[in-house]
């Protein structure tokens, strides 16, 4: 198990070496330079402020030795310096980070509360008029995109009624209800009716109707051996969907002003501020392979079948 | 003085991480100048108290040294106030800021301030001619690589403190004899100077300010502006800037207790800060484009809606430089074939003002409406009339450069059409980004382009010299004409407005009523709105920032 949790962290440096190094070349084989898309719409540069930016950012050297510096950088944890805010990249993301994490937090339990909760019970009663409920109410969240539900919610909630906020965070915790909502309603959908799939199959097998014939209560046979067989699939599900809240829910932060990573590397992107860009990306990378370990050390725990070697 | 383009951009790297952007939209924040609407103050006691919520995106900076963009300067020149201000009316008037009194010598090499004694930065610190020197000195340092100090590269001494490395870190033409006396060299004559002064980068420092890149300093800046940042607070990063009024402030204090900058992300940022308007969490807001007929239908009637005539110019661009434009009849032709108002309804939603001169309104005195006369008018008998003289003969290829990531189709489709339609020639489109769009011109490499122009200091010098002065980097069109020259010299020297306004008047009588160096196409206009419920006296100043000075309570 322990040597199991090494050799994944270390594969996991593999794929953050590589990532850094496409990443790399993606960034510096876009048209036009950082320090031109900098100044923007404004008068040219002098020479002398170029020079001292591309001096400051390394810019002036090659990419092979930007990117030997950029890693032994990396290596003591310094992501370097905004070109356009000019601050430390480390400070910008952690701002960023314990929003996103909020976030992202909210959303899952969300999504553990009400998907899984409802997948469970629409397989249990099946072709119930609950059942049909559940069909309907993923139809439409799986079809609508987020954005219009995030326009909804925004004009019903914060513009009509008055009673949650638009945007923003000054409100503390009311402020992350309508996000939230938003950002778990496509992956709560998805889950149960995974988890109603999953479940209905596993209510067919033998063992479940050998657990009937032993006078086990439906509610012992459910919960006892039916939920924990045919919650893998879900859990594989879960762990992927919390990986990539974590890295930044895009269209959210910005329909809700939610200062997460996803704006950052946006704005990043559109204005070539490539440190932030390399920062959040492989801020992200880290965060999806970390989740998708402890996922795959929780199978181990939930059927002793699955080894870890 | 800049250009103006687009803002937008999503390159290779987008594809290259297979990320989807936010469906909302960028926005295409066309800065520009504008005029005061000093608002509806009339009589009575004016209530103090209130704080005003705007919206703006995440800053770059609002430590003067780096107030590079519309979102710091608005919130930087409410921290600081430098040694002269102006005045948004007609006349665009110079007025004391920190200096009580200035003046240039006989050539305007050399301009001595007179500081006014006893105004006080935030922390209590006297406000002395050390002080503007410690802030013109830590802007302008190579070092400090700012994008903005350019605007003081007429003082001697400039070059080589800006250079990288720095080969001095004093600045050799400003002296300060006594502590409210400041002497500024330049390295030519400006009778303008003290107008470059109104950047925010021209601004005094305390102290304790460090160099430019001080973190501290850089998100809590102690100035000594009408406003101060609240007490216990700093910038907090793409959330909020919160300010206090400044009780101290030597000049008329604010009637608003404070001001509270909601900093919104760049992504949809027009949506979502005119949703906010309308939730009611900011009394300010942009207008996006396609819901401003729906706003002035909502607002006005209420008093909300804000119209605002700006300083900028669209005109364009045409190469004097090569066959056909180098002929000034065919330059005409074009001009006149382009039907202004069809296109200001069609593509704008008639919320521009077809422009007939090119200093705009908001230069009060120096605003010569009309000089361009027939020219900017559609006539398309005439225009063909010119063509025929200036040897644009039906079947001419034209290449009309645009940046395509500015949303500007719709325009450069439409004046394909109407040259087509009116002059039998072929229009080109050749749409690139902005940043290579501004090479093409450079290198010359069109025939007419789309362009846009704005300035940063309240003086039509930030217009005529850029772009009509033979060999100036920014008259990608060549344009060059001895007299204009003469006359563009003889601006820097002339020592009064009203002469200068002479000057002006015969510049553009020259250039543009009889040469057509370039065509004038439209005068910008800025839309706003505000909750006329709680404020009055709002308005937007020639730099298109809300007047959160004379706003008050209702």
């Amino acid at each position: 198990m322990g040597k199991y949790v090494v050799r994944r962290l270390l594969q996991m440096m593999l794929v953050l070496f590589g990532a850094t190094i496409i990443l790399f070349l993606c960034l510096f084989v876009v048209p036009g330079d950082p320090i031109t898309t900098l100044q923007g719409e404004g008068r040219q540069l002098d020479p002398s402020t170029r020079a001292a930016l591309e001096q400051r950012y390394d810019l002036d050297k090659s990419i092979p030795q930007q990117y030997i510096s950029y890693l032994g950088r990396l290596t003591q944890g310094d992501l370097g310096e905004s070109y356009v805010y000019r601050r430390s990249v480390n400070t910008i993301l952690s701002e960023k980070l314990g929003n996103t994490a909020k976030l992202s937090l909210a959303s899952i339990v969300l999504m553990i509360a009400f998907g899984v909760a409802a997948g469970i019970l629409a397989a249990v009663f099946r072709y119930s008029f609950f059942d049909v409920l559940v069909t309907l109410a993923t139809t439409f969240a799986v079809g609508v995109p987020v954005l219009i539900i995030g326009l909804g919610l925004q004009n019903v909630f914060a513009i009509n009624l008055g009673w949650l906020p638009l945007q923003g965070q000054s409100a503390g915790n009311r402020a992350l209800i309508l996000p939230a909502i938003t950002l778990a309603s496509l992956d709560t959908a998805l889950v149960s009716r995974l988890m109603r799939g999953t479940m209905s199959e596993v209510m067919r097998a033998d063992y479940i109707r050998t657990a009937y014939a032993k006078g086990l209560s439906k509610r012992v046979v459910m919960l006892k051996h039916a939920l924990r067989n045919s919650i893998i699939p879900v859990l594989t599900y879960l762990g992927i969907a919390f990986g990539g809240l974590l890295g930044g829910a895009i269209i959210v932060e910005t329909v809700f002003n939610w200062n997460g990573i996803g704006l950052a590397l946006v704005g990043a992107i559109q204005s070539q501020d490539n440190p932030i860009v390399l920062g959040a990306v492989t801020y992200g990378v880290l965060v999806f392979v970390l989740v998708n370990l402890v996922v795959d050390v929780a199978y181990a725990f939930l059927d002793p079948r699955i080894r870890l070697e | 003085m800049r250009r103006i383009g687009a803002t937008t951009r999503i390159g290779v790297a987008a594809i290259c991480l297979a990320l989807v952007a936010a469906a909302c939209g960028g926005s295409d924040d066309e800065g520009g100048g504008g005029t005061a609407q000093p608002g509806g103050q009339t009589g009575g006691t004016v209530k103090t108290g209130g704080v005003f919520r705007v919206p703006i995106g995440e800053p770059a900076a609002i430590d003067p040294y780096q107030a590079r963009e519309s979102e710091g300067s608005n919130v930087t020149v409410r921290l600081f106030t430098g040694l002269v201000t102006y005045d948004g009316n007609a006349e665009l008037k110079m007025r004391p800021g920190v200096a009580e009194r200035w003046a240039p010598n006989a050539d305007c090499t050399e301009w001595t301030f007179n500081l006014r004694r006893g105004s006080k930065f935030h922390n209590g610190e006297e406000v002395d001619a050390n002080a503007f020197i410690r802030g013109w000195t830590r802007a302008s340092i190579g070092t400090a690589a700012s994008q903005v100090a350019y605007h003081l590269q007429q003082i001697q001494g400039y070059a080589a403190l800006h250079a990288t490395p720095p080969t001095a870190t004093t600045f050799s033409g400003v002296s300060a004899p006594d502590p409210y006396t400041l002497i500024t060299k330049l390295d030519a004559g400006d009778c303008e100077f003290d107008k470059q002064l109104v950047h925010p980068v021209a601004s005094p420092v305390p102290n304790g300010a460090g160099a430019a890149n001080d973190a501290t300093f850089n998100d809590a800046p102690i100035g000594n502006g009408p406003f101060m940042l609240k007490p216990g607070t700093k910038w907090e990063h793409n959330q909020r800037i919160s300010l206090v009024r400044n009780e101290q402030y030597f000049g008329t204090k604010p009637n608003l207790d404070g001001i509270e900058f909601i900093i919104f992300p760049a992504q949809g940022r027009l949506e979502a800060e005119y949703r906010a308007f309308t939730a009611g969490e900011v009394d300010f807001a942009r207008i996006p484009p396609t819901l401003n007929q729906q706003a002035e239908a909502t607002y006005k009637p209420q008093g909300s809606y804000i119209k605002s005539e700006q300083s900028g110019i669209n005109y364009i661009q045409v190469n004097t430089a090569k066959p056909p434009f180098n002929n000034a009849d065919a330059r005409k032709a074009l001009s006149m074939a382009i039907d202004r108002d069809a296109i200001n309804k069609g593509v704008y939603q008639g919320f521009l003002t077809p422009a007939t001169s090119f200093i705009s309104p908001p230069f009060g005195q120096f605003y010569s409406p009309g000089v361009c006369g027939d020219w900017c008018k559609y006539d398309v008998a005439k225009a063909k009339d010119f063509a025929a003289r200036g040897g644009l003969t039906p079947g001419t290829r034209l290449k009309l450069g645009y940046n395509n990531d500015g949303g500007h189709e719709p325009l450069v489709q439409a004046w394909k059409d109407q040259l087509e339609r009116n002059l039998g020639v072929v229009v080109e489109l050749d749409g690139v980004p902005f940043a290579e769009h501004l090479q093409k011109r450079d290198r010359g490499d069109f025939d007419f382009a789309r362009a846009g122009w704005s300035t940063d200091y309240p003086s039509p010098d930030g217009f005529v010299t850029p772009l009509l002065k033979t060999g100036s980097e920014d008259n990608d069109g060549k344009y060059s004409n001895p007299e204009v020259d003469a006359l563009l010299a003889r601006q820097k020297t002339v020592r009064s407005d009203s002469e200068r306004k002479k000057v002006i008047e015969d510049i553009e009588k020259i250039a543009i009523g009889r040469d057509l160096a370039l065509v004038p196409t439209y005068y910008r206009t800025a839309y706003r709105v505000f909750d006329s419920t709680k404020w009055t006296g709002m308005g937007l100043d020639f730099f298109e920032r809300p007047t959160l000075e004379t706003v008050s309570q209702k």
